[in-house]
């Protein structure tokens, strides 16, 4: 008699905010390509720079300025997939990238947890990798598991393969983490061959994928990084192009201005990409932020930062691009009420601008500084209200329900006609119980509790319970033989 | 046998009336006293449905739906039992207050405790003073329940209970008062019995005023 479970709402089509004209992403889209042919982009990789050399792209002989020819962008482009699918170990759990298809979840690396049960900070290891994971894996409106820790109890050599086992073991979802050593990438890639059954199985189904913060805004390819993106491009495993810029330090202090460098170091990413390898499966990455002009940090709860997010997207999708951008931030310290506006304002920008992969949108805290176990739950549900938000309205013979208010007439009700049963589960958005929508009496009756402390209970209770479908017993065997894993 | 009682339970869960009908039927038919065709199949039913509404699982149409379907095997059962075999939870009087004219959340208290039990006699809505004066001479109810969604119209509530202690009426009912802007700090200030804040707990308040 039990109801049925509710299946992953994900993948619902966005669009409908849209804060640029058609006209006014076309004027960025041409500013782009002006800053990539005038002024161009620092490389000092040499495989890059080869790469680049190769393809027509002018060098300059004194400084590692390479300045990209307009055709080369626009052929690297066409040649970038415009569909990626990022699939979970459970395939409920796929992730149809393109278009204005939304997914949202957890994004990374914070080095410092806010301890659920001492409430004090506390450097993250990897164990909390795994315990979040467990917690997100339960979480149904965060649609995939980007690693929200770096483990600081790891080495930077052991540290990919041990946060992707780490990840995988414990949730079913789709796990993305930042990655730090070409062997690491190869590690992780032998790793998830032997999961997924075989190498061109992980092609067809990537369990996983890898994230490059290869730019360093403005302009400027950073090294190390750089050798990882051309790696993973090879691997043809699906890889994030990211780059978080600031408007008033970091990029112009204008929106516009910061929305154009931005495009143009996005494109400048696809276009290694392609020329590493023609195809290769990418998300764009680009993460628009401002600087906080009073004091130079950086701003993830600005109302700015849902504006330029929800433009990037719209951005994405006139090249017809996948992209990763990010949401549900906030500046806050504590799970507060700062936090909660924050995060929603910018969560429901993002999804109706059609982000097909919006990450730090669950448990960070002091932009992506902090996790908290119980934000994770909170933002669940706020998470749960914008997809509800996305769905829109359906307005058809069956919701105009004009046979029902004629078979109830005036004056009846409307809570035991077929019609109500039939939709009533799936025309609204159930929160979790953070949410209390009982009178003052009831709640008094419940204990008092606010949002954050029901937060902490459900989030106990989910790590003392919940037990995600665990590796094939063979393959983790073999793994645990095969490399050094710290849990 | 074990397994038609079952079955009564489990399509009263869905609400599913005609069916729990029919199936009443067939126990009887089969030889199965209609007392336990009552305790092992709709009360065993409606007390699942009554844990998974509690839980949030259930919502409030499938337990009016389900009590619906209960009342539908009461139908063919009810010739059949003992007066004192038919369960009763008590006589229970309800109305929306004079110059009131919502009735949605009186009728959903009135059909939850239909749903538990309860016999109803409602008032309606604009229920003058004097009228529940009259309705608990003529019905002698264990409780009156009486609802208000303004501000302006549950002061009615007072004069009502006033109305009451004149007509010496007072003690002889229990008193519930409820409806959105309703409290109960209110509820205690007028001299009511007790206050729900919503239709679950009205049952579980009522339940608890009859001492069932």
């Amino acid at each position: 008699m039990a109801r049925k479970r509710r299946e992953p709402v994900k993948g619902l089509v966005g669009g409908q905010y849209k804060p640029l004209t058609d006209s006014q992403v076309q004027r960025i889209h041409e500013a782009a390509l002006s800053i990539l042919e005038r002024t161009g982009v620092q490389v000092e990789e040499p495989e890059a720079l080869k790469l680049f050399q190769e393809a027509g792209a002018m060098l300059d002989s004194d400084a590692p300025r390479v300045r990209l020819p307009r055709a080369l962008v626009e052929d690297a482009i066409d040649w970038a997939p415009s569909r990626v699918v990022l699939a979970g170990r459970d395939p409920r759990w796929d992730l149809d990238l393109g278009g204005a298809r939304v997914h949202i979840g957890t994004g990374g690396a914070a080095v410092t947890v806010l301890d659920l049960e001492t409430d004090q900070l506390r450097p993250a290891v990897l164990r909390d990798v795994a315990e979040l994971a467990r917690l997100v894996d339960a979480l149904d409106n965060v649609h995939f598991y980007l690693v929200p820790v770096y483990p600081t109890d790891v080495g930077k050599d052991e540290v990919d393969i041990n946060t992707y086992y780490t990840g995988l073991a414990n949730t079913t979802k789709h796990v993305q983490a930042g990655v730090y050593s070409v062997q690491g990438v190869r590690d992780t890639v032998e790793m998830c061959e032997r999961i997924a059954g075989g190498a061109e199985q992980l092609r067809e189904r990537p369990i996983v994928s890898f994230i490059t913060s290869w730019m360093v805004s403005p302009l400027k390819f950073a090294t190390d990084v750089t050798t990882l993106l051309v790696e993973t491009c090879r691997q043809r495993i699906p890889v994030v192009l990211s780059a978080a810029p600031m408007a008033g330090s970091t990029a112009p202090v204008t929106l516009a201005g910061m929305l154009a460098q931005l495009t143009a170091e996005q494109l400048s990413g696809v276009v290694l990409a392609q020329l590493a390898r023609r195809g290769a499966p990418l998300l764009i990455g680009p993460i628009p932020a401002t600087a906080d002009m009073k004091t130079g940090r950086y701003l993830a709860g600005a109302a700015e930062f849902g504006l330029t997010n929800g433009a990037m997207s719209q951005i994405a999708q006139f090249y017809r691009l996948p992209i990763y951008n990010s949401a549900g931030m906030t500046d806050a310290k504590v799970p507060d009420v700062q936090a909660g506006f924050e995060k929603g304002m910018s969560a429901v920008l993002a999804v109706l601008a059609g982000s097909n992969f919006i990450h730090h949108a669950a448990g960070m805290l002091e932009n992506m500084n902090i996790v908290a176990a119980e934000q994770f739950v909170i933002d669940n549900d706020i998470l749960g209200m914008t997809m509800r938000v996305v769905q829109g309205i359906a307005v058809n013979d069956e919701t105009l329900a004009l046979d029902v208010i004629d078979e109830v007439g005036p004056g009846g009700h409307y809570l035991m006609a077929d019609h109500t049963l039939r939709h009533m589960r799936s025309e609204f958005y159930y929160p979790s119980a953070v949410v209390d929508r009982q009178g003052w009496d009831m709640w008094q009756q419940d204990g008092g509790l606010d949002a954050r402390e029901r937060a902490q209970d459900i989030a106990r209770d989910i790590l003392a319970n919940h037990r995600p479908k665990s590796l094939d017993p063979e393959v983790e065997k073999w793994i645990r033989g095969r490399f050094e894993l710290h849990i | 046998m074990a397994d038609i009682l079952e079955k009564i339970t489990s399509h009263l869960y869905d609400g599913e009336d005609e069916m729990v009908a029919e199936l009443v039927q067939k126990a009887l038919d089969q030889g199965i006293e209609p007392q336990e065709i009552l305790a092992g199949g709709l009360i065993a039913g409606m007390d699942v449905v009554g844990k998974d509404f509690k839980a949030g699982d259930l919502f409030v149409p499938e337990v009016l739906i389900a009590a619906r379907a209960m009342h539908a095997g009461m139908g063919i059962l009810r010739p059949l039992l003992a007066e004192s075999d038919v369960p009763s939870a008590g006589k229970y009087v309800i109305g929306t207050m004079a110059g009131d004219l919502h009735d949605i959340g009186k009728n959903l208290v009135k059909m939850m405790l239909e749903g538990a039990g309860f016999e109803t006699v409602d008032l309606g809505t604009d229920v003058q003073p004097g009228v529940f004066v009259d309705a608990v001479r003529e019905h002698q109810p264990t409780i009156i329940g009486m609802s208000a969604l303004l501000t302006t119209t549950m002061i009615q509530m007072k004069a009502t209970i006033e109305a009451l202690e004149e007509a010496g009426l007072r003690d002889v009912v229990k008193i519930m008062v409820g409806g959105a802007p309703v409290t109960a700090a209110f509820a205690e200030e007028i001299g009511a019995d007790a206050y729900a804040p919503d239709a679950a707990s009205a049952v579980d308040v009522a339940r608890s005023m009859v001492g069932a």
